[in-house]
């Protein structure tokens, strides 16, 4: 009996996608920066691509399991949370993000 | 002048420190202490690391009394270390370098240890013993690289002591480490355990096995007995390779560093040698021993001060980075 074929959970890819809206497109810039540079960890089959559009982060996750993509998703939106908390408590006041400087 | 912000967490340790022209404002550390026979897994870690790192910001900003404006770089650990817990604090960091429109430096976590406890003790061109629970190596400076003389083959001796603890079901508060230290005190007979230095290198796991394995025929010793038995074999072994590198480089000067460095009996034992050769050995107390934000911002700082920055898509981590990948650009004699 092949397991696999019974395993009616593995279809792959299975896959996700996150809208996260911000309050302004400059701190969404900031979340999709500090978030968009770790990759993925090697044993995984789970990708991620993030993107912008305006004030809205989106991440879109690709797997062939679903449980990685599950821990992916986990993983990514414990630090998002992790983000927003710091924007929450260490944002200064008339916060404009600054462009190239930083990206070099 | 400079003021520098570090941020630590590539093992169980999570330390911001603030650091203003060599001088260390603020430095506050929490642990993740896990109960007795648990070692600490990654994704709890990293959990700890991410509940804790707001409130200990806020600390760090209102002991040394600065506003993030005044701040010139944020710093933080690249590696080596445990993945997870690395990203977390890389996120965070990278989330206040653009809040605040500071430059990130990615630090490398030996390079802190070393950095930290050449400024505090003074040490001028030392041998360094670096060792805590990840690492064990022994580095001599040359030509603008810490290179690694002699490391561990296979587990870090600070390793060997954590697994050593958890067999025997001793508390993880403050640390492992610690405890053994405590217990070794009142250890009365020595237990022959397997001694293993291979030319500048040394293993520990074969100390550990042979502990899992004659745990029955061991019982008959005291749990001080084993403590000190296994601390006098694990630095004897780490004095010897000290010497020999000493001996290669003509070096009057030990320094000890890395959470393992705390240790008063490992101390006594490289002075002892240190002595007998005329040399000196250079060790830092607990607040820097251990692993601390501070190191981040001050070795961060250096590598600000002669303009070496990390472009933003160089600030991930890594869970290898080896001590001599970094040019030390900072440092100009030979």
């Amino acid at each position: 009996m092949d397991i696999s074929s019974k395993d009616s959970l593995n279809c792959s890819p299975v896959s996700a996608e996150l809208h996260i809206p911000f309050p302004s497109a400059h701190l969404a810039t900031v979340a999709y920066n500090s978030l968009r540079v770790d990759k993925e960890p090697k044993r995984s089959t789970t990708t991620k691509v993030l993107s912008l559009e305006e004030n809205i982060l989106k991440a879109s996750f690709t797997s062939g399991d679903t449980r990685q993509l599950r821990t992916a998703v986990n993983s990514f939106l414990d630090l998002l949370i992790l983000v927003s908390k710091a924007i929450d408590e260490f944002t200064p006041p008339d916060f404009i993000i600054k462009e190239c400087p930083l990206m070099i | 002048m400079v003021v520098s912000i570090g941020f630590e967490g590539s093992a169980n340790k999570l330390g911001i420190g603030i650091i203003r022209d060599g001088i260390v404002l603020a430095n506050p550390r929490r642990t993740f202490i896990t109960p007795p026979g648990e070692g600490f897994k990654p994704v709890d870690t990293a959990n700890h690391h991410q509940l804790n790192i707001v409130l200990l910001l806020k600390e760090a900003l209102d002991e040394a009394k600065i506003d993030p404006q005044e701040i010139d770089v944020v710093c933080y650990t690249k590696g080596p270390g445990l993945g997870s817990p690395l990203v977390s604090v890389a996120v965070f960091a990278r989330t206040v370098s653009q809040l605040w429109g500071k430059p990130i430096i990615g630090v490398n976590h030996c390079i802190g240890h070393i950095e930290m406890a050449r400024l505090i003790t003074g040490a001028q061109n030392p041998i360094v013993l670096y060792v805590s629970g990840g690492n064990t190596q022994i580095i001599a400076y040359s030509q603008k690289r810490y290179r690694i003389f002699g490391e561990t083959v296979d587990i870090a001796v600070g390793n060997c002591l954590d697994r050593f603890a958890r067999l025997l079901k001793l508390s993880n508060h403050p640390s492992p480490g610690h405890n053994i230290e405590q217990l070794a005190k009142n250890g009365k007979i020595y237990v022959p355990l397997p001694y293993v230095v291979k030319g500048m290198d040394m293993s520990f796991s074969g100390v550990l096995t042979y502990i899992e394995e004659f745990a029955t025929t061991l019982q008959e010793y005291t749990v001080e007995d084993l403590c000190f038995s296994l601390q006098e074999t694990v630095f004897a072994m780490l004095v010897e390779t000290t010497e020999r590198a000493m001996a290669h480089c003509g070096a009057q000067e030990v320094l000890i560093c890395g959470g393992v460095g705390c240790n008063i009996r490992l101390q006594e034992m490289m002075s002892e040698m240190c002595k007998e050769r005329g040399a000196k050995v250079f060790a830092t107390d607990e607040r820097f021993c251990i692993d601390n934000g501070a190191m981040i911002a001050h070795a961060g700082a250096e590598m600000f001060r002669v303009g070496v920055l990390t472009s933003w898509e160089d600030t991930f981590c890594t869970q290898r980075y080896r001590t001599d990948e970094v040019e030390v650009k900072w440092r100009n004699d030979i």
